[in-house]
């Protein structure tokens, strides 16, 4: 350890030394200290780079306002990036690499292009990467620019999401934080406080203070013992409430884990994303201390006063040895009385101001401490380090600097130009704000939701302003010292840092002026002022009171740009949650799903469906698979599990008239026991479902839709009922899900549906094709339609889906000597291709009409009303130039592909007007030979054109035929 | 995230909301009488609203019931809801009103 650290005074655990690696060096530090003040101990001044520039960079606050400290924590696959060493403690083993800079943050090979500062000007996105094109110029910059690196395994602890609901939410626990928390719980409301420390107490773990008659610290422990012991109140900490949404809505960001150990996986999460809901919400966020803007102000070993006063008390190191404050308030000499107590030379106290008189300002004086009453830090010098600051007289009512100058030698410059209010969740909450002209700072004026701001976050700065038990002092007033007057050479072509952590200068903000970019949301997009990771929590407002100066306009003018969440980085693991790997999403499996398993079945996904593609058998490829489902589904009889195939009941006196209004069919002609395939469009006319619905009783019917729009049709269904025609006697019940279906196909399929010894007459005429039979079976509910989507004779066995299994292996076993064999979803799309059958979504697209399809005529026959009706004659939909499905012979013997673009006749090559592309495209193993259906431009009248069609893949020739390839009489599903 | 008062169920997050289109948009038939631009109307043409909105709403994941919303599309805020069929309260328009 080094002199920097000071003598104990209990804050910090002596007895437990902890060692770590930055940059891969080891240092040690004690149990409490956070990486920043350890660094500190340990001499460390540099400890990044800057964003744009390179330039070495220091510690400059405390807290999560650190614009410099940032470093990658922890070795894969747990590292994350860009974490605040203010506000992370040491442990054992840690590693930490600075970011943003080669190889390391104190010797940084990329600094050595001093050229970059020529790039980087305010707009430089804008301005320098015009030629030859932001792709040329993207991977230098990317290489150069940046902080931190994105982990590239994954993290293997678990994250997760969790929902509370209470009376009261007070965020921040300091004086003012603890002090609400426990008014409102007397009260007998349920109070939630939340603090990103990991200890309550705010300002008051490192600020001097006398509460009657407690200490500081004293103080603290008695009102956590308060908190502890009151039932109606939880503490949180580590916990960052980081965004504040609609009707109280918060998001807190706790931390549960990596201060144990962020190498390694836990029992409980590593961090919980919470959604709270409260009725009243108390924000006690506090108030961020502002840099001063002067030369070369972003040198190590200048820091924010408040932050050095932390490092002091509670960390118990001092930053520096020969230590000078430059202030515009009051309370910057309290760092000054800090150090002189901790026994550290303070040189001077730079105040930029007259005649200050205040309690502190006299304290400080008679400390014996010089007081450069009217001057301000005009230049910081040192390389890598502070050495020496330059100090000149200024008149502020003038706004006149002297050019008398002097050097005061120093290796800490604290700094103070007053507080901001930490306003961000307010001002999320669609709060609004005013600027105080006392303060110097934006503090809330209107809510709109149900919520206060209370202490520094309202403007209270003053301990004695929030607890009466506390002494008020007289404090003389804050005035304003945004920038340095820059009529001095010197001053004006020097940099003058504002935010630090995005590298934007006050003469960026001149140029972005000059350039007029003076609105302040403008600006900070052409700046990048506040678009760090920091968000601009200590350049927001010096940026815009720059800007301000500059466009001669007062900062109440200016504005602000509007608060965003989060307020602090979160975390992409938090936000996923539990919503990772297999949980991403919700897997659907069949109710049969063990049985396909022992199958051999090879699973796909089809939509929300986890299905079998196809059985395996011994070695052979998917296509030999499939092909020999489908021969035999062609020539014996094939069982498929066909349960996602959605199904909705209608019932009522009305269902008829109802189902009347949503397909092209004439629905209310329908005889009980009868079946039709329907379509209905949406208002547009769009075709947007087919399927087969059939009349179960008079009052009854059973609609069956396309698997992926089972959910979506039942919807649309119950809307219009509920919403356009509600006089309807009609319920619309989803059944999807609880009731299985098994397809069986192929000119066996009659003959096996009778092993099972129904009372159904299965024969031709007792039982036609487009009919519906119901029946039970024991008392099991069983409905059979007679359809096909195949091209053979074939029917579809519902029931519910707990007897599927015993359904399923009755059929095979009473199947045998008819060689029954399970067959999956590919066999299926093959054959219903070969067949022509349209697939809604795959052979269509948002423009097609059912005319388009082969449906016009029966859509143009129905003159009831029904929904996309009217837009079958806009004129859109009757003009002739329209794409229409067509059957695609191919000419040769590549497979189309899916997608394949249709050129233009009398072109074979690209570039080509395109009139169509390839929707559906198989291997016919019954017709040995690739079919396709195709959208083509007037297909209806381009029979037996050939056509080019290209991929990437190569270019391909087709025939226009109808769609359909195999049993074109359509005999066999009547045999 | 708002919080909406379902008629049926109670106080709901929005999660478990649909949002579905404007509120009394009349739907013309029949389709042989309505011509070209009343039907564009309809199925197109829909008012930005700054301010007070009536828009339906569905509990999707809850009742499965539609009503009406009464929302403010600048504060957000929600003044109450009615249900299909029926028209929003009298002086709905001035809800935004400070009182």
């Amino acid at each position: 350890m080094t002199s920097f650290r000071l003598p104990s005074k209990g804050r910090l655990n002596r007895e437990k030394l902890i060692s770590f690696t930055f940059d891969g060096k080891t240092y040690f530090g004690y149990e409490g200290d956070t990486i920043a003040s350890a660094l500190m101990a340990n001499d460390v001044s540099v400890v990044g780079r800057s964003f744009k520039y390179h330039r070495p960079r220091g510690i400059m606050a405390a807290g999560a306002e650190e614009a410099n400290a940032i470093a990658q924590l922890g070795t894969p696959p747990f590292e994350e990036p860009n974490v605040r060493m203010t506000t992370t403690a040491i442990q054992e083993g840690l590693t930490l690499k600075s970011v943003n800079c080669w190889p390391n943050a104190k010797y940084d090979l990329l600094a050595v292009t001093g050229i970059l500062k020529r790039f980087f000007v305010a707009g430089f996105y804008y301005k320098v990467f015009k030629w030859p094109g932001w792709k040329f110029w993207s991977p230098m910059v990317r290489q150069m620019a940046g902080l931190g690196t994105i982990p590239k395994e994954n993290d293997p602890s678990a994250y997760d999401h969790q929902y509370k609901h209470v009376d009261v939410l007070v965020v921040g626990a300091g004086p003012a934080g603890i002090r609400a928390a426990l008014e409102h719980a007397k009260e007998d409301k349920q109070v939630l406080l939340v603090e990103q420390d990991h200890q309550i107490g705010g300002a008051l773990l490192f600020e001097d203070a006398q509460i009657f008659n407690l200490s500081a610290l004293k103080w603290i422990d008695a009102q956590k013992e308060k908190l502890q012991s009151h039932p109606n109140v939880t503490v949180m900490t580590r916990s960052t409430a980081v965004g504040y949404y609609d009707d109280n809505l918060l998001a807190v960001s706790e931390r549960l884990t990596d201060h144990i150990d962020v190498n390694k996986v836990a029992d409980t999460p590593r961090e919980k994303l919470w959604h709270i809901r409260a009725q009243k919400v108390v924000l006690a966020t506090g108030a961020i201390e502002r840099p001063l803007v002067f030369s070369n102000n972003d040198l190590p070993g200048i820091m924010l006063a408040s932050a050095i006063r932390t490092y002091v008390n509670r960390y118990e190191v001092s930053p520096g040895h020969k230590v000078v404050i430059a202030t515009n308030n009051d309370d910057a000499y309290r760092t000054a009385l800090c150090l002189q107590k901790a026994g550290v030379k303070v040189v001077a106290l730079v105040d930029a101001r007259q005649s200050p008189d205040g309690y502190l300002v006299h304290a400080v004086e008679d400390a014996g401490i010089e007081i450069l009453k009217g001057h301000v830090v005009t230049e910081a010098k040192g390389q890598k380090r502070l050495s020496s600051v330059t100090v000149s007289p200024i008149d502020l009512s003038e706004n006149v600097l002297s050019t008398m100058r002097f050097n005061l030698k120093c290796d800490l410059l604290g700094m103070s130009g007053g507080y901001s209010p930490v306003v961000h969740l307010h001002s999320q909450s669609g709060g609004k704000l005013r600027f105080d002209d006392c303060k110097l700072a934006f503090v809330p004026s209107l809510y709109v939701q149900d919520n206060e701001c209370i202490g520094a976050a309202n403007g209270y700065f003053e301990l004695s302003d929030i607890l009466s038990d506390v002494e008020p002092i007289h404090n003389s007033p804050i005035e304003a010292l945004w920038d340095l007057p820059t009529e001095r050479e010197d001053i004006r072509h020097a940099k003058r840092w504002v935010d630090f952590q995005h590298d934007v200068t006050s003469s960026d903000v001149n140029l972005a002026a000059r350039e007029n970019y003076t609105s302040v949301e403008h600006f900070k997009r052409y700046t990048t002022t506040g678009m760090a990771m920091d968000q601009g929590k200590t350049s927001n407002i010096n940026a815009l009171a720059i800007l301000g100066q500059v466009t001669n306009r007062d900062i109440p003018e200016v504005g602000t740009t509007k608060f965003r969440p989060p307020y602090t980085p979160v975390t992409m693991g938090a936000f996923a949650g539990r919503k990772r790997g297999k949980l991403f999403k919700p897997i659907r499996y069949l109710a049969l799903n063990s049985w396909h398993e022992a199958y051999d079945a090879v699973f796909d996904e089809y939509g929300i469906w986890t299905r079998p593609a196809y059985y395996k058998e011994d070695n052979e490829t998917a296509q030999a698979a499939i092909e020999r489902e489908v021969l035999h589904v062609r020539h014996a009889v094939g069982i498929l599990d066909y349960s996602p195939l959605g199904k909705i009941d209608v019932r009522g006196k009305d269902a008829a008239e109802f189902l009347h209004k949503f397909y092209i069919n004439n629905v209310k002609a329908m005889k009980v026991g009868v079946a039709r395939y329907g379509l209905m469009l949406n208002e547009q006319a769009t075709v947007m479902e087919d399927g087969v619905f059939s009349r179960l009783e008079e009052d009854h019917f059973w609609l069956t839709t396309t698997s992926g729009n089972a959910a979506m049709i039942a919807g649309w269904l119950d809307e219009w009922r509920q919403c356009e025609w509600p006089y309807l006697d009609v319920i619309v019940t989803p059944m999807t899900t609880g009731w299985g279906t098994i397809s069986i196909q192929g000119p066996k399929s009659r003959k096996l549906l009778e092993t099972l010894g129904l009372d159904i007459d299965f024969a031709n005429e007792a039982f036609p094709h487009m009919t519906v039979r119901c029946t039970t079976l024991g008392s099991v509910e069983i409905r059979i339609l007679r359809t096909s989507f195949t091209g053979e004779l074939g029917y579809e066995v519902s029931m519910p889906s707990s007897y599927m299994r015993s359904m399923w292996e009755a059929l095979l076993e009473r199947g045998k000597e008819l060689k029954v064999e399970p067959f999956g979803v590919e066999a299926l799309l093959v054959m219903r291709t070969e067949k022509g059958y349209v697939h809604v979504g795959g052979d269509t697209d948002s423009a097609t009409i059912p005319h388009d399809i082969g449906f016009g005529a029966m859509a143009d026959r129905k003159k009831d009303d029904f929904i996309g009706q009217r837009s079958l004659t806009r004129e859109a939909a009757l003009q002739k130039n329209r794409e229409q499905l067509v059957g695609l012979e191919v000419i040769g013997d590549k497979v189309l592909p899916v997608g394949g673009i249709i050129m233009a006749n009398g072109y074979s090559a690209p570039p080509a007007p395109i009139e169509g592309r390839v929707t559906s495209s198989v291997y016919s193993p019954t017709l040995k030979k690739p079919v396709a259906l195709g959208l083509v431009l007037n297909g209806y009248e381009r029979m037996g054109e050939v056509i080019n069609i290209y991929d990437f893949e190569g270019s391909y020739e087709a025939k226009i035929t109808s769609t359909c390839f195999y049993d074109t009489k359509g005999e066999l599903v009547h045999g | 995230m708002h919080k909406i008062t379902c008629p049926y169920c109670g106080e709901r997050s929005e999660e478990e909301f649909k949002y579905a289109g404007p509120s009394h948009l009349e739907r013309p038939i029949p389709a042989s009488e309505v011509t070209d631009s009343q039907w564009a109307e309809y199925l197109f043409m829909r008012d930005n609203i700054k301010g007070i909105s009536l828009e339906r709403w569905g509990h999707i994941h809850g009742c499965s019931q539609y009503f009406n919303l009464i929302r403010n599309t600048v504060t957000h805020e929600i003044y109450g809801c009615y249900q299909m069929g029926e028209q929003p309260p009298e002086g709905w328009q001035k809800l935004g009103d400070k009182k």
